[in-house]
């Protein structure tokens, strides 16, 4: 029964696939070659900014097929791509982040892409960890498109004035303006809406408590020690204290949502990454005016990153020149100017001017540039770019029981979490 | 045969066809079940003994992914969610069902409209349902400020935001949406029950309850029968009902079998996992059926002698 409603769904996805398909070969004729996209960008600014790569690509004669597949963060994209590869309908570019560019490519299903990296100078118009994340054995096989920050607490000011509540500095201080925003009667926190928002949220905690080099060696490195350690029982207790200040009946709400009542003024602030932006802007204010953005504060300091990037493949239903077209244009200053303003992040490509960019990008640059050079800049888990589909599930299983009982130690959290990491870690790699 | 070749003509085509054409014309639809429903089940059964992860694959890992499944303490809540889930919505939805038929059955006025009325929750897709009851049961939103608004400030319904009891909201939304369904199985089989066997019974002296019980209810065997294998798949498969009521949450609380399969096969990249479980899934199916299949059929024969 199951496998028969699997097979209509796929079917639906494949003819919404192909009709998306038919939609953009109504285009100009392509001179120099095509390439399909397979995205899960379909959404607003986006979508907008896919269309805009799509006209940039255009000008210079190539066509850009845009496989936009909706819905479930990119879970259907991936479906689809495991789908089109299964039948030898392989996308000349799919949107793949983190450690599964390395899977693909460990597939031998990647292209290589060093003759545009070359030509374009990636190794230094790149951030040393995110070009090391686009290459496999060596070699350039992905472009990334931005750089998103995820500890980014977004705090309504004239929520914090009606409760008088100092701009937090520290942890403590931290504490003091929820305690006060909860006496004024307001939602100190909006989130906890679901596993993801935790998640993302305990992103944040575990940088600003643990600092890079525990980060690093817990998410990235899954040590156990780091993972079962001092430094991830007091992360998991500083969640637990988030929790105390997030409103229990906002259960299954969504993080845009959340942002919303931050702007409203009914919640005070929100743990979230920078794409809440969008969000903020939409609701009619301006982020770093009437919304501050402050990095979750903590004893360390650092810049949790999240990098769109789509990889590319070979033996593809796409044209090799057009698919060095995509990965180079996508790298130009304008594309990353126009695309980054739009989505909330800023720009991967090195030196590209942010004028006009909101003040909460240029304090991001900021930071990332402090980062980079006191080695704190570390790849988000929640965000896929630590670990693979089965260990990220892994780690948001645990968060999820822990956040969800409140009888659970945070000792027995960090416990679970290096035994069942390493057990997800094992099955994938079988 | 002999007589057909030695008329000759059009008349062997035509018998050829007589014979043929029923055979020929189920052919395609044949072949699409047996590559579509059993091929597949065929290759997930083999996908669950195999090491495959991100992409299928062929290596061998004999019962190793159901090893690594029965330890895993999400496969568990899933599990228990659809036995809790399972035995209350078959249950209730009988007995919610039944209770409706026999009250609509009393000759009673605008019956076609509360039919109409009980039938209709069924034509709401199951992710309307979920949206519906999930505002409806959100602490904030729905009933519990209602019920405050009207005063009662006491009064706390947060089934859907408490982890222990977030399956018991699925369960509320699942019956309302199936309960009607059920009504109408039980009306049609309430109206096929030859009156003249009631009549009788009253003319024997039976009392009323004596004659639903006695008579009326047994008589109505197979269509529980039909009821139960069309509930007890619905609740196996559920999946659409849960992602947009709770979205498996608070946390995954309300995980069911299907949930796990499609976030570990699809979302998480561990196929191997996600086919163990569609197989033990239909395992339960198949577990579920067999005996009620088979009292039935045996039934069905028994009767046949007499």
């Amino acid at each position: 029964m199951t496998q028969t409603r699997w097979a209509v769904r796929g079917l639906q996805l494949g003819a919404a696939v192909a009709a998306l398909s038919i939609g953009a070969a109504a285009h100009a004729a392509p001179e120099n070659g095509t390439v399909s996209v397979l995205n899960w960008w379909t959404s607003g600014s986006e979508a907008k900014s896919m269309n805009v790569l799509q006209d940039m690509l255009a000008s210079d004669g190539y066509k850009m097929i845009n496989n936009a597949v909706s819905g479930g963060g990119g879970s259907n994209a991936r479906t689809v791509l495991k789908s089109r590869i299964q039948s030898n309908n392989i996308p000349g570019a799919a949107q793949i982040k983190g450690p599964e560019i390395q899977q693909w490519c460990k597939a031998g299903l990647a292209m290589n892409i060093d003759k545009v990296a070359a030509d374009q100078n990636w190794a230094k118009i790149l951030p040393g960890p995110v070009a090391k994340g686009m290459q496999c054995d060596g070699h350039f096989v992905a472009v990334p498109f931005n750089l998103h920050r995820i500890n980014w607490v977004w705090i309504n000011k004239s929520a914090m004035e009606k409760a008088d509540a100092a701009m937090p500095t520290d942890w403590n201080s931290f504490v003091a303006a929820l305690k006060k925003l909860k006496a004024a009667g307001i939602t100190p926190i909006a989130g906890g809406g679901d596993t993801w928002q935790v998640a993302t949220e305990f992103d944040a905690v575990a940088l600003a408590t643990g600092g890079a080099d525990f980060y690093r060696k817990a998410f990235v490195d899954l040590d156990e020690a780091a993972l079962s350690g001092p430094k991830m029982v007091k992360s998991l207790e500083r969640l637990r204290t988030l929790q105390r200040y997030e409103d229990p009946n906002g259960q299954g709400l969504a993080w845009n949502h959340d942002t919303g009542l931050v702007v409203k003024g009914e919640a005070g602030m929100q743990i979230m990454g920078d794409w809440a932006k969008g969000e903020i802007t939409n609701a009619g204010a301006t982020p770093g005016d009437e919304i501050a953005c402050v990095a979750l504060p903590g004893e360390h300091t650092g810049f949790v990153y999240n990098a769109d990037s789509f990889e590319m493949f070979k033996n593809s239903n796409s044209d090799e020149a057009a698919q060095y077209a995509f990965a180079r244009t996508a790298l130009s200053p304008a594309f990353q100017r126009k695309f980054n303003k739009a989505k909330g992040s800023i720009p991967v490509r090195q030196g590209v001017s942010l004028e006009g960019f909101d003040a909460c990008a240029q304090k991001a640059q900021t930071a990332f540039k402090a980062a980079v050079d006191n080695n704190t800049l570390v790849p988000s888990y929640s965000q896929d770019m630590a670990e693979n589909g089965a260990v990220k599930g892994s780690l948001f299983d645990v968060i999820a029981k822990f956040y969800n009982d409140k009888d659970m130690s945070a000792k027995d959290a960090a416990t679970q979490m290096a035994s069942q990491a390493q057990q997800a870690q094992m099955m994938s790699q079988l | 045969m002999a007589d057909s070749s030695s008329s000759g003509g059009a008349m062997p085509i035509r018998r050829w066809l007589d014979r043929w054409l029923p055979k020929l014309a189920l052919v395609p639809s044949g072949v699409a079940l047996l590559v579509f429903v059993y091929g597949f089940i065929g290759w997930t059964i083999w996908l669950s003994l195999t090491t495959s992860s991100l992409l299928p694959n062929n290596t061998f890992a004999g019962l190793r992914q159901y090893e690594v499944l029965f330890k895993l303490d999400i496969w568990w809540v899933s599990v228990i969610n659809l036995a809790i889930f399972g035995v209350l919505y078959v249950a209730l939805c009988l007995a919610i069902g039944l209770f409706l038929a026999i009250l609509l059955d009393q000759k009673i006025r605008a019956e076609g409209w509360l039919r109409t009325i009980y039938l209709y929750p069924l034509a709401l897709s199951l992710v309307v349902t979920g949206v519906v009851w999930k505002w409806l049961l959100n602490p904030s939103l729905g009933l519990e400020q209602f019920v405050h608004a009207l005063g009662w400030t006491g009064f706390s319904f947060d089934w859907l935001i408490n982890p222990d009891m977030a399956i018991y909201a699925v369960v509320i939304a699942a019956v309302w949406q199936a309960s009607g369904f059920v009504t109408a199985l039980f009306l049609a089989g309430l109206r096929g029950i030859d009156s003249s066997i009631i009549k009788a019974a009253q003319i024997d002296g039976a009392s009323l309850p004596r004659v639903y019980l006695s008579i009326i209810i047994p008589s109505l065997r197979p269509v529980f029968f039909s009821a139960i294998i069309l509930l007890v798949s619905l609740a196996i498969k559920s999946f659409d009902l849960v992602i947009a009521l709770t979205g498996g949450g608070p946390g995954y609380s309300t995980w069911v079998p299907a949930i796990f399969m499609y976030d570990f096969g699809f979302n998480r990249g561990q196929i191997g996992l996600g086919a163990a479980a569609a197989t033990l899934m239909m395992a339960a199916v198949a577990l579920a059926m067999l005996p009620m299949l088979i009292a039935e059929l045996k039934g069905r024969r028994d009767g046949h002698k007499n």
